[in-house]
């Protein structure tokens, strides 16, 4: 397919518009998925998505299309778009171009897209899981991407990023107790399938013949992966710019309060090299920059992007992405979580390794009751027993009051590097 | 040219327009133009799949040029594959292209969701928003043995949700209407009032004290508890990997003679499907009939491994350009015959759940988690107090058989489901009676 070309719908986004801009990502990637310890499936996809915004008198109007051939459709869908839209208050425009700061993209050229590489991932996956052979390895999947991506504006921002992906699951059984793994990372070097297979083949076996815990309140070790869907998840939401001028979030006006326990604080590191998405801009071309959200337990910063910044007379903080229709929608780069590192599984706990349903969690208010999976009893930092069936239940925003240490070792998601937390006194359901 | 056993090419193409709404302003109205196809070829010993966008389905040599991708890359699979042979069966059509609908001016749908969310502004609420959303797909299937279907369906939906605040406490509620075809929202101006009254009443509901307790589950989370603790143990591929607490059960006694459960990609509902991704119309798939395990949900491929009188083919579904899987539709418990007084004064003590949040199931191990919107207490067999953050979990194999009453009436509620790929859905149940369930919640004792 010929290169998509970004100044033609600048062009004609200059005639229609006081301002335009169009992000171009291009991708190409291949999967291979396991069953029955061999592959099943083989799928390779390339495209090309567009996303483009125009400005008129502070309207924005956005629109997107994975079929480049109908870019003049969708320029003319943000034109009519915007003129629905209000004019936002304080609107000081698309950002012009800047020094961005210095470092890498998320890429490793020494990953090349072909079912080799996956194959070999697959089986180091497997080799991984044979230590515990009382678990059955059920689905695998490895996924491999390379793409690009461009943004420009007509105040002459044109940056461009190049991104490569890799992406491993796999799924294990014994005797009716499951175990899940996932991991993903722009570098070969940073994943290690060995471990994940072992990780899922464990966590399956060692969660069989689990015991009853009564209701009551218990002391809970919460893993990275819990810390991440749960904790992270609804503060992230609660720092959302959007949510605080709009009244969806119990952190607004609270900016200076001390929301959470003095020992913790929680930025976003969008360079941060440890992580899996690092940015020099946001998907509107501010320039990323760390951003420090809670400090020694105190509200200090929210997340912006242009247009709620300007609502909120500041300045982007750099956190816009971008949605399926083309509009912006603000999220955290890289999160880096620190507290009182211990270990936090030394006295005795409930480590919860998996929770079902933390989606169900209110983002609004932070409580939630959800299922604990591979959850074991725990003491002087070994599993003593694991446990078969339980529920938890508390407020997000309330344990960010009482965490009690968290771990020196941490897990790299998308958005973030999580360590384990404990929390005392959680409510349990038996 | 790599061996060929067989192949098929699904073309999605289409338009999504959302308009939202905040505190009296339209925050944006944007659109999306999609258009993509899946070329799945089945080699020797498994699926190559290859997507393609843009696709233009008029030039047949990039389709020559696909079909050949994806056979190379089914040649790197290792796994015996077979599709069953099974009718093609005969589309049941609804009228869901809307064209009426797509000829109303944005400005004025714009303008009834603001009518909408302005019913919302009601004194303690502090925060309002909707969100209405028009999806035009049209689908175009064709398989290596001549066989062609193409399909047009318009789904459109509106949320509405508003925030109450006093004294320091926040709550919010929404409600949403999701359908297949046409929806005006000058019929549901309504929703603004109502959705924002139940917000404030949220202010006055306490957390309920988790334990294990009799449970009346209304209509939408009854639902919810068909699709997660039933349906997704019921999909052919978790049965064909071993990996449901329902495989090898079919003709045994699963739960409460009760309990019959259906899934029907046929029906006039959020799911509706009028042919699956494989190109098969079919109609209701008893699950569980009076409490037997009766039929999984297959598609060609799960029904050729798992058993040709195991179930029926024709519930494969894909987002776009993506590889089908085995997904539910319009999924529901059938109507019992109890009243609804009845349900509550034979449950006693316990608590009522009502609307749902979600949802999510292990289906290998058998445990379910769902949380509802809202409830109340029931204490000498009458409903009392209010509660929030309420949510249910439970083990599938032993829930079932806790089913002691199901009322006359059904409802149906759509929402998405999410399997690595999103898909719309329905499901609904009459009010359901448990005489145990884990309830979970953040109260103290």
């Amino acid at each position: 397919m010929p290169e998509f070309d970004l100044d033609a719908v600048l062009r004609a986004g200059e005639k229609l518009a006081d301002e335009t801009e169009v992000l171009v990502l291009t991708f190409e990637d291949l999967s291979l998925e396991q069953r029955e310890m061999a592959v099943a499936a083989v799928s390779e996809h390339a495209g090309t998505s567009v996303y483009i915004r125009t400005v008129s008198g502070g309207r924005i109007g956005v629109s997107a299309t994975s079929d480049p051939t109908r870019w003049e459709d969708c320029l003319a869908a943000a034109v009519s778009s915007a003129k629905l839209a209000e004019p936002v208050e304080g609107w000081k425009g698309l950002p012009g171009p800047a020094v961005l700061p210095a470092g890498d993209d998320p890429f490793d050229p020494n990953l090349s897209i072909d079912p080799d590489t996956a194959s070999s991932l697959l089986a180091r996956m497997n080799e991984g899981a044979s230590v515990h052979p009382e678990a059955r390895v059920v689905t695998a999947g490895v996924s491999l991407s390379k793409g690009s991506s461009t943004l420009a504006n007509s105040h002459g921002v044109w940056y461009e990023r190049n991104m490569t992906g890799i992406s491993l699951g796999l799924d294990a059984i014994a005797d009716g107790s499951t175990g899940y793994e996932y991991a993903s990372s722009p570098f070969l070097s940073r994943i290690d399938p060995e471990k994940m297979g072992e990780k899922t083949a464990f966590w399956a076996t060692a969660s069989r013949n689990g015991v009853a815990v009564s209701t009551g309140r218990r002391d809970v070790v919460l893993s990275e992966h819990v810390v991440d869907s749960l904790i992270l998840e609804l503060f992230t939401e609660a720092v959302n710019g959007r949510n605080v001028l709009t009244g969806k979030s119990v952190f607004a006006g609270k900016l200076g309060e001390t929301v959470a326990d003095s020992s913790v604080s929680i930025a976003d590191v969008p360079m941060d090299p440890k992580g899996n998405s690092m940015r020099r801009f946001d998907t509107e071309g501010t320039p990323a920059s760390r951003c420090g959200i809670l400090e020694n337990g105190v509200l200090s910063s929210f997340l912006y992007d242009c247009k709620t910044a300007a609502q909120a007379d500041t300045v982007s903080t750099g956190h816009a992405l971008r949605g399926g229709n083309g509009a912006t929608y603000i999220s955290p780069h890289c999160l880096r979580v620190s507290g009182n590192v211990r270990d936090v599984t030394q006295e005795p706990c409930l480590f919860v390794r998996e929770v079902i349903g933390a989606h169900t969690a209110n983002p609004l208010t932070g409580e939630f009751s959800v299922e604990v999976a591979n959850a074991f009893l725990m003491e002087g930092g070994e599993f003593v027993q694991p446990v078969k069936k339980a529920m938890i239940a508390g407020n997000v925003f309330e344990m960010l009051q009482q965490i009690d240490g968290v771990s020196a070792e941490t897990r790299v998601f998308d958005g973030a590097v999580v360590p384990k937390m404990r929390i005392p006194s959680m409510q349990v359901i038996g | 040219m790599d061996p060929i056993r067989y192949y098929d090419i699904r073309y999605v193409r289409g338009t999504s327009t959302t308009i939202t709404v905040e505190n009296g302003d339209v925050e944006s109205a944007g659109s999306n133009f999609f258009g993509k196809a899946l070329i799945r070829v089945l080699g020797e010993k498994g699926w190559g799949y290859y997507c393609a966008s843009p696709f233009d389905p008029d030039d047949q040599t990039a389709k020559q040029e696909y079909i050949a991708r994806a056979a190379r890359s089914a040649k790197r699979a290792d796994v015996p594959e077979e599709i069953a042979d099974v009718p093609y069966g005969t589309p049941r059509n609804w009228a869901c292209s809307a064209s009426e609908q797509a000829a109303v001016p944005i400005e004025e749908k714009a303008g009834l969701l603001l009518k909408m969310e302005a019913g919302a502004r009601l004194p303690e609420i502090c925060s309002t928003s909707a969100r209405y959303s028009e999806q035009y797909q049209d689908v175009w299937f064709e398989d290596c043995n001549g066989y062609a279907a193409n399909s047009s369906v318009c789904r459109t939906l509106f949320t509405i949700s508003a925030v109450a605040a006093r004294s320091g406490n926040m709550q919010m509620n929404y409600e949403q209407e999701a359908v297949v075809g046409p929806l005006n929202l000058s019929a549901y101006l309504g929703y603004g009032e109502m959705c924002a009254k139940r917000a404030v009443d949220l202010l006055d509901a306490s957390a309920v004290s988790g334990g294990r307790m009799p449970a009346v589950l209304d209509p939408a989370i009854g639902g919810v508890f068909a699709h997660e603790a039933v349906g997704h143990a019921s999909e052919g591929d978790a049965v064909r990997d071993g990996v449901s607490v329902l495989a090898g059960k079919l003709g045994t006694q699963v739960g409460s003679p009760l309990v019959t459960i259906i899934d029907d990609p046929s029906i006039h509902g959020y799911g509706y499907e009028p042919f699956d991704a494989e190109g098969v119309a079919c109609g209701p798939t008893e699950l569980i009939k009076n409490g037997i395990m009766h039929a999984y949900m297959h598609s060609r491929e799960t029904l050729a491994a798992v058993g040709m009188e195991t179930g029926d083919a024709g519930h494969a579904r894909a987002e776009p350009g993506m590889q089908p899987l085995v997904r539910m539709s319009n999924t529901y418990i059938k109507e019992g015959d109890a009243s609804y007084d009845e349900i509550i004064s034979e449950c006693k003590s316990g608590v009522l759940l009502i609307g749902s949040r979600g949802g999510q199931v292990d289906p290998g191990r058998g445990a379910f988690q769902f949380n509802a919107k809202y409830g109340y207490r029931i204490e000498n067999g009458e409903t009392t107090t209010m509660i929030r953050d309420v949510s249910l979990s439970g083990d599938i194999l032993s829930v079932l058989h806790n089913i002691a009453l199901c009322g006359s009436e059904r409802k149906m509620s759509s929402g998405m489901c999410g399997k690595g790929q999103a898909v719309p859905v329905s499901d609904g149940a009459p009010h359901v009676y448990l005489t145990e369930a884990m309830v979970g919640g953040s109260g103290n004792a």
